[in-house]
């Protein structure tokens, strides 16, 4: 920290007895990665610019388009059909010349994440779908870094600091806590489609920001295990704490190999008629807790299935047998991918709505292919 | 008076975020009072047929629970689904 210009310029938070050089100096030491420039991520990089975090990185693989104006505060017009990441840390330098802002024109992606993630203290989510949020929330916790959260829908916003302990003793809480199954992106919708007042994310965004310094710096009470919710319309704020679910650890990939063969598009974009899954997709469904695999072969087939459990009720007995299924997503698996085609018409005409009910492509051979391929 | 009179007599508020209250039609809604968050899924989802395809978090008393729990009139209850926008 150059002493001199820097005090000038950070006076008046300094001069805050509970923040002080310290504080200053804590800001100064901290890498914080924003994922997304958007709404969220334009106020929240702004603020921790102009309070002096000393390292900033941005990622985000989108150009600047004149409707992202009304709310991404970094952008001019002049920026239009530029990469955000590169327009945003060029704004930044400006702002303050004193910290480092590195740019990555690229997409987040369960391919690069732990590498890129490696390098910064704190994760900040701004990004603006579901498949990305589940992967930067596993990506965390497999890094056991701190994940500042904000979300936002229409009139409403989300915060929370998750994978973060309040005392060492604490258990830490993820996003998978609070929403154990991915939504299909077609159930909840995004800005596009609903729209969002430009202000919201200026707040939310803000808010992040707060939670990211208070966070850093050790001031105040972050939002560590609690969401909070904001509403413009009523100015209603509702805070709730969150707890772990033991039920849904299983979930997260326990490695680093199986983390970048998870298909997160998939978790989070199949539509409900698409019931052949295929089996870079039937790896991320076992890795799943809520889920039923049946196994519709006759019992002396072989190969027999070590991978992963099963339920085995042949193609012939699955209608008197469809009260051992209990989860809500059912995957049926026989040699060839047939048979269990036959089962989902079976079962989806049992359940009708009520269940989600897949057969994997090419059965247990195709399967098998696949991953002495990969080995 | 007996009590499943009084059970009867009783209902409970249940505040609603996001996209339940398009669903829903308001912020809050009153369903008769019942015995835990189990049966406050059923009954919601008999109500409001667009419940059974929305993903929602259960606070009860403003702690997100993930195990059944059981509720009274007294209980605070929220719905929170999850946002993507950023």
């Amino acid at each position: 920290m150059n002493k001199n210009n820097s005090y000038e310029r950070y006076q008046r938070q300094i001069i805050l007895k509970e923040f002080g050089v310290a504080g200053q100096q804590k800001l100064f030491d901290a890498k914080v990665l924003v994922v997304g420039a958007g709404g969220l991520g334009c106020p929240l990089l702004q603020y921790l610019a102009a309070a002096g975090v000393g390292t900033i990185g941005i990622i985000d693989d989108d150009k600047v388009a004149l409707s992202n104006l009304h709310r991404q505060i970094l952008f001019s017009v002049k920026d239009i059909g530029k990469a955000k990441s590169e327009q945003a840390a060029n704004y930044l330098r400006q702002l303050n010349p004193e910290i480092t802002l590195i740019a990555y024109n690229q997409r987040i992606t369960n391919q690069n994440a732990l590498e890129l993630m490696g390098d910064f203290d704190y994760v900040a989510d701004g990004t603006d779908n579901f498949a990305t949020r589940y992967m930067i929330n596993d990506a965390c916790e497999l890094l056991t870094k701190p994940l500042l959260y904000g979300a936002i829908s229409r009139f409403e916003g989300q915060v929370a600091v998750l994978n973060c302990k309040k005392n060492k003793d604490d258990e830490s809480v993820n996003y998978r806590d609070l929403f154990p199954e991915p939504p299909k992106q077609n159930e909840i919708l995004n800005c596009v489609e609903a729209g969002v007042l430009g202000v919201l994310p200026g707040i939310i965004g803000t808010m992040m920001a707060n939670e990211c310094i208070k966070l850093i710096t050790g001031i105040g009470e972050p939002l560590i295990n609690t969401l909070l919710t904001y509403n413009t319309l009523t100015n209603e704020t509702y805070q709730v704490s969150l707890s772990p679910d033991k039920k849904n650890q299983t979930s997260i990939p326990k490695d680093e190999k199986s983390f970048k063969e998870m298909n997160y598009e998939w978790l989070c974009t199949a539509a409900p008629k698409e019931f052949e899954i295929d089996p870079s997709a039937f790896n991320s469904l076992i890795q799943q807790e809520n889920i039923d695999i049946i196994d519709v072969r006759e019992f002396d087939e072989k190969p027999d299935i070590n991978d992963f459990n099963y339920l085995k009720i042949p193609l012939d007995e699955l209608e008197k047998n469809s009260s051992k299924i209990h989860h809500e997503t059912v995957v049926t698996v026989c040699q060839t991918g047939k048979r269990s085609i036959q089962a989902v018409e079976i079962l989806s005409r049992i359940f009708k709505d009520q269940k989600k009910i897949y057969s994997l492509k090419g059965g247990l051979m195709q399967w098998e292919k696949q991953k002495k391929d990969h080995e | 008076m007996p009590d499943w009179l009084i059970l009867q007599m009783s209902y409970m508020e249940i505040i609603l975020f996001g996209q339940l209250r398009d669903i829903a039609g308001s912020n809050r809604i009153s369903i008769d009072a019942i015995k835990d968050t189990n049966d406050l899924k059923k009954e919601l989802h008999s109500k409001y047929p667009g419940f059974d395809n929305a993903k929602y978090a259960i606070a009860v008393d403003k702690k997100i629970i993930s195990e059944t729990v059981p509720l009274n009139t007294e209980s605070e209850i929220a719905l929170l689904p999850p946002f993507s926008g950023g």
